[in-house]
C-alpha cells in the first residue's frame, strides 16, 4: 500500500497528489510516468511523474478527474492509501544542453513540465515555460514554475489574465519574431499537442510531445498503447512517452483513445452511485 | 388581435405574450429562462424586443401581445444589447470555450466532452451536445468577455440519488425552481442567498433527499445548462432517437419517451406530458435496469454443474428435447402480468396446445410488484419467466427452464436459461391498472441476443415440431387475439400515485428487486423514513 501524504485541488478539477513511494522517488527521472491502481479491483492508469523528493521518498502527480478511475483517486484524502504504484516507467526525456528550450503546457501538463523545467535548467538550458488555461482561475503551480524557468509566460483562452490565446500561439509568435528555439516540448491534451506539432513543423524546430494513449501493463507486453510515429508503430510505454510531434498520426491516436468510450461512460454511471458520499460531507465541513 | 412582428402581420391569441405569439409564427427570439411549459419569469432578459410607443426594450416573455403593436425582434441594437447581456451571464459560467478562437477545430477533433468532475469549459461539460447557451453564443457571435469571469467554486453535489449538480454552471434562470413549484406545488428547491451569493438550493443546507425531493427529474429536463444532470445519462451526449412507449414498471402505465444512442442503448426516459411529473421509476430506473451488467445476454445450457453459453438453436433444441417427456400434467408454466398480452397469449397457447398441461399460472403482482407462486403437486417440470417460486420447490423438479432478463439464483438452477428482452426493448400490447390497452414500442436493442418472450416460446414450439406458432411480430399476434386500438396515455390529469407517495411505489419488476439493479433507488429507499417526515413540513 502507498500512502497519500498530501492532496489538494490546485485548480477546479485538477488535483495535486503526493504519494509516499520511496523506491520510485529514488529512481525517477524527468519525463517518466508511473502506473497506479487505487484499489485491488481498479483499472491500472498511467500518470506522469510531475515531481519527486528523494529524501522524503515521495512522488507528486497532477490528476484531472475525467472518468471512473481518476474519480476514485481524487476522492481520496491525505492519509488514505492506494493499492499499487509501479514505476518509474517509460524512457526518461533526453536532457542535454540544447540552448533554448520552450516548454508548452496545458491542463495536467502544467504539473508535468515542472520536473522537466528544473532538469533542463540544471543542464544549462535557457528554459521558457509557457502555460495555458481556459481562464485565470485554472492556473496553478505559478510560483513553482516561475522559480524553475528562466522565462515564465501564462496565457488564458478567454483573455481574462495575461496573454489571450493558447501556449502554442506564444511559441509561434516567438518563432515568427525570429527568436531561436532549439527544442519545444509540449504536454497537455491530445488536441493541444497536435496544435503544437502543427505550429512548429514549418519552422523545423524539434518538438517532443508526451503521448497519452490507452495503456494497460506499461512494460511493453500488451501493445494497447501502440502509436503510429512516422513509418513505425511504437509503444508509448517503452518507446515513449515522448515522441516527435511532427511524425505522430494524430487522427489514429484520437480514434484509438475513444475506442472504449461507451464502456467508460457506463463505468462512470455505475461508480457515481456510491463514491461521492464523503464529498458532500467534506463540502459541509469546509 | 393582430400585430406586426418583424414586418409580418400575425394574429395573437388572448392572453398570449409577444414571445409566445412570435414563436407560434416561427419567429425565433433568443431566450434562456423562458420555457414552453412554464409561466413568464423575465430573468434572463435575452428576449428583449423593440416595440413602437414603448420605452426601452421590454422582455417579450413578460409583455402581453396587444392589438396593433409593431415589434422588432432582431435589430443590430438588440443584438448588441443581447450580446452584452449574454457576456454578463457568462461571467459566472465557465465560458472560455465559447470565446476560444480554436473552438471549431476543437469540436471537430474531439466532439464528445470529457467526463470531468468539475466542468471548466464546454469540452468537459455534460450538456455540450444540447446546450442552449452554446447555440446562443454562436448566434450572437460572441468573441470575448468584457471583464475576467468569476468561478464560484461551489462544492459539487453528487451524493443525492440520480441527480448531479454543479451549480458553478448555473445561470440562475430559475426554470428548475419554477417547474418544481408548478409540478409538485411546493418548493423543494429555491433561490438561496442574495446578490452575487445567490444559488439554487434547499432550505437549511439540506440535501435533495432530505428536503423531500421526489426525483421526478423535471428540473433536469428544463435546465438550459449542464448544472443539473441525470447522473446516468449525462455523458452520452445528444440522443439519436426518441421513442414514445408505455412504462410497465407499475399499473399507472405512464407514457414515456425513451432516449436512445446511436448504438441503440436506452439512456434516459422522460414523461410525455410536460405538465405532470412521473415517478422516479419511470424517469430514472428504465435505462439503468436495461443496461445492467448482470443482464442475461446469451442462451445457456447446463453442462455438469455449470451453465455454458451456446447459440439459440442449440439451447432451444436442448429445451425441446428435455420438455418432450413432460407433456401433460407434470408441466407448469409461470409468468406474471408484467408481460405483454402477446407474450401471455403465446405462453398460454404453448402450455395448453404443446405441453397439454392445465398448469398455466399467471401471477398478478401485488401493490409492491411482488409476484410469488407455488407449483401444483405432481409438477416435475417448469418453465419460469422470473424468480417467482421458492427454491425448495424448484430443487424437487426434474426440469427447470428459465427465460428471464437477469441472472438470479433461480436461473442458476436452470437446465436451460434463455435471455429475454423487456420494457422498452420490446413491442406489444399491455393492460394497465384500469384495464385499458397500452402500446409498448421498441425503443432499443436488448443485450446480446436477448429476444422477447413470445418469440422465444414460438421458436421453442416450432423446434418441438408444432404448428400454429409461425408468428413474425407482436403485431401479427395482436391481430390474432384482437388486441387492437391500444393508445398511449399521453394526457394525464394528475401525477401517478407512485410519484407523490413513495410508499405506493413498486419495488419489484418481473420478480426482480429494482433496488438491486438501479443504484440510486437503494439510496433513495434508504433515506425514505426521513423523506416521509420532511414531506410533512415541506
Amino acid at each position: 500500500m502507498f500512502e497519500i501524504t498530501k492532496k489538494r485541488e490546485v485548480a477546479p478539477n485538477v488535483h495535486e497528489i503526493v504519494i509516499h513511494a520511496p523506491a520510485v522517488a529514488k529512481k525517477a527521472r524527468p519525463g517518466q510516468f508511473i502506473i497506479l491502481m487505487v484499489d485491488e479491483k481498479s483499472e491500472r492508469v498511467p500518470y506522469t511523474l510531475c515531481d519527486w523528493d528523494r529524501e522524503a521518498g515521495t512522488v507528486t502527480l497532477v490528476v484531472q478527474e475525467v472518468g471512473q478511475s481518476s474519480r476514485k483517486l481524487v476522492l481520496l484524502r491525505a492519509g488514505d492509501q492506494v493499492a499499487h504504484l509501479v514505476g518509474p516507467l517509460g524512457v526518461p526525456l533526453e536532457i542535454e544542453r540544447f540552448g533554448t528550450v520552450a516548454l508548452a503546457a496545458g491542463c495536467y501538463g502544467i504539473g508535468a513540465i515542472l520536473g522537466i523545467a528544473r532538469a533542463m535548467k540544471a543542464a544549462g538550458n535557457r528554459v521558457i515555460a509557457i502555460v495555458e488555461a481556459d481562464s485565470h482561475y485554472l492556473h496553478y503551480f505559478r510560483a513553482e514554475l516561475e522559480a524553475a524557468a528562466d522565462e515564465f509566460i501564462q496565457t488564458t483562452i478567454d483573455g481574462s489574465e495575461n496573454i489571450k490565446g493558447h501556449s502554442i500561439d506564444v511559441v509561434k509568435r516567438k518563432l515568427e519574431n525570429g527568436e531561436s528555439l532549439d527544442r519545444v516540448i509540449a504536454v497537455g491534451c491530445l488536441f493541444m499537442m497536435m496544435l503544437a506539432g502543427n505550429v512548429t513543423k514549418p519552422f523545423g524546430v524539434k518538438t517532443l510531445v508526451a503521448l497519452n494513449p490507452i495503456m494497460l501493463d506499461g512494460t511493453g507486453m500488451c501493445g494497447a498503447c501502440r502509436v503510429a510515429v512516422g513509418e513505425q508503430t511504437l509503444f508509448a510505454c517503452v518507446d515513449g512517452p515522448f515522441f516527435d510531434a511532427h511524425q505522430v498520426d494524430w487522427s489514429e491516436l484520437r480514434d484509438r483513445r475513444v475506442a472504449y468510450s461507451d464502456d467508460e461512460i457506463q463505468a462512470v454511471a455505475r461508480t457515481d452511485v456510491a463514491a461521492p458520499r464523503r464529498e458532500r460531507a467534506h463540502a459541509r465541513t469546509a | 388581435m393582430q400585430l406586426n412582428i418583424d414586418n409580418q402581420t400575425v394574429t395573437a391569441r388572448s392572453g398570449e405574450s409577444v414571445l409566445q405569439c412570435a414563436s407560434r409564427h416561427g419567429i425565433a427570439i433568443p431566450r434562456l429562462c423562458s420555457h414552453s411549459s412554464l409561466p413568464a419569469f423575465g430573468a434572463c432578459r435575452l428576449c428583449i424586443v423593440e416595440i413602437d410607443g414603448m420605452r426601452g426594450t421590454p422582455a417579450s416573455c413578460a409583455t402581453p401581445a396587444v392589438e396593433g403593436m409593431v415589434v422588432r425582434t432582431n435589430t443590430e441594437a438588440l443584438r448588441d444589447l443581447r450580446r452584452g447581456i449574454l457576456q454578463l451571464i457568462l461571467l459566472e459560467h465557465p465560458s472560455a470555450c465559447l470565446v476560444c478562437d480554436k473552438h471549431d477545430l476543437c469540436d471537430e477533433f474531439r466532439p464528445a466532452a470529457a467526463k470531468a468532475g468539475r466542468t471548466t469549459g464546454c469540452h468537459t461539460c455534460n450538456n455540450k451536445a444540447v446546450c442552449d447557451v452554446r447555440v446562443l453564443a454562436d448566434e450572437l457571435e460572441l468573441t470575448d468577455l468584457p471583464v475576467p469571469p468569476v468561478y464560484r467554486n461551489l462544492p459539487l453535489e453528487r451524493s443525492d440519488p440520480f441527480i448531479d449538480r454543479d451549480l458553478n454552471l448555473c445561470i440562475l434562470c430559475g426554470r428548475c425552481v419554477r417547474i418544481c413549484k408548478a409540478q409538485h406545488g411546493r418548493g423543494t428547491i429555491d433561490f438561496v442567498g442574495r446578490g452575487s451569493q445567490t444559488r439554487i438550493g434547499e432550505a437549511f443546507g439540506r440535501s435533495l433527499s432530505e428536503a423531500g425531493c421526489r426525483f421526478c427529474g423535471s428540473c433536469i429536463d428544463v435546465c438550459p445548462t449542464g448544472s443539473l444532470a441525470d447522473r446516468y445519462a449525462k455523458w452520452y451526449g445528444a440522443p439519436s432517437r426518441f421513442t414514445a412507449t408505455t412504462c410497465t414498471l407499475c399499473d399507472a402505465a405512464c407514457a414515456v419517451t425513451v432516449h436512445t444512442t446511436a448504438h441503440e442503448r436506452a439512456v434516459a426516459a422522460r414523461g410525455v406530458d410536460p405538465r405532470v411529473p412521473i415517478c422516479v421509476l419511470g424517469r430514472f430506473a428504465i435505462p439503468e435496469f436495461l443496461n445492467g451488467t448482470r443482464r442475461l445476454k446469451t442462451p445457456q445450457i447446463r453442462v455438469g454443474s455449470r451453465l455454458r453459453d451456446v447459440p439459440w438453436q442449440q439451447a432451444l433444441a436442448r429445451a425441446a428435447e428435455h420438455l418432450r417427456p413432460f407433456v401433460g400434467d407434470g408441466f407448469a408454466l409461470v409468468c406474471d402480468t408484467t408481460n405483454t398480452l402477446e407474450d401471455r397469449y403465446v405462453l398460454y397457447k404453448f402450455t395448453r396446445d404443446v405441453m397439454r398441461s392445465p398448469h398455466y399460472i399467471e401471477l398478478q403482482p401485488d401493490a409492491r410488484g411482488v409476484s410469488r407462486a407455488g407449483l401444483p403437486d405432481g409438477v416435475r417440470a417448469a418453465l419460469l419467466t422470473g424468480p417467482f417460486v421458492d427454491h425448495e420447490r424448484l430443487q424437487q423438479l426434474d426440469l427447470l427452464i428459465v427465460q428471464d432478463c437477469y441472472a438470479t439464483a433461480t436461473s442458476e438452477l436452470a437446465t436451460v436459461s434463455l435471455p429475454v428482452a423487456v420494457l422498452s426493448e420490446v413491442a406489444g400490447t399491455w393492460v394497465d391498472g384500469d384495464g385499458r390497452m397500452r402500446p409498448l414500442r421498441k425503443a432499443c436493442r436488448g443485450p446480446g441476443t436477448a429476444k422477447p418472450d413470445w418469440e422465444i416460446i414460438s421458436e421453442l414450439a416450432r423446434t418441438m415440431g408444432e404448428t400454429g406458432f409461425e408468428y413474425e411480430s407482436a403485431a401479427t399476434i395482436a391481430r390474432d387475439i384482437g388486441a387492437v386500438g391500444a393508445r398511449l396515455r399521453i394526457r394525464q390529469t394528475e401525477a401517478p400515485i407512485a410519484a407523490t407517495d413513495p410508499s405506493r411505489r413498486r419495488t419489484h419488476f418481473r420478480g426482480h428487486c429494482l433496488d438491486d439493479h438501479v443504484g440510486g433507488l437503494s439510496e433513495l429507499n434508504g433515506v425514505e423514513p426521513a423523506l416521509a417526515t420532511a414531506a410533512v413540513g415541506g
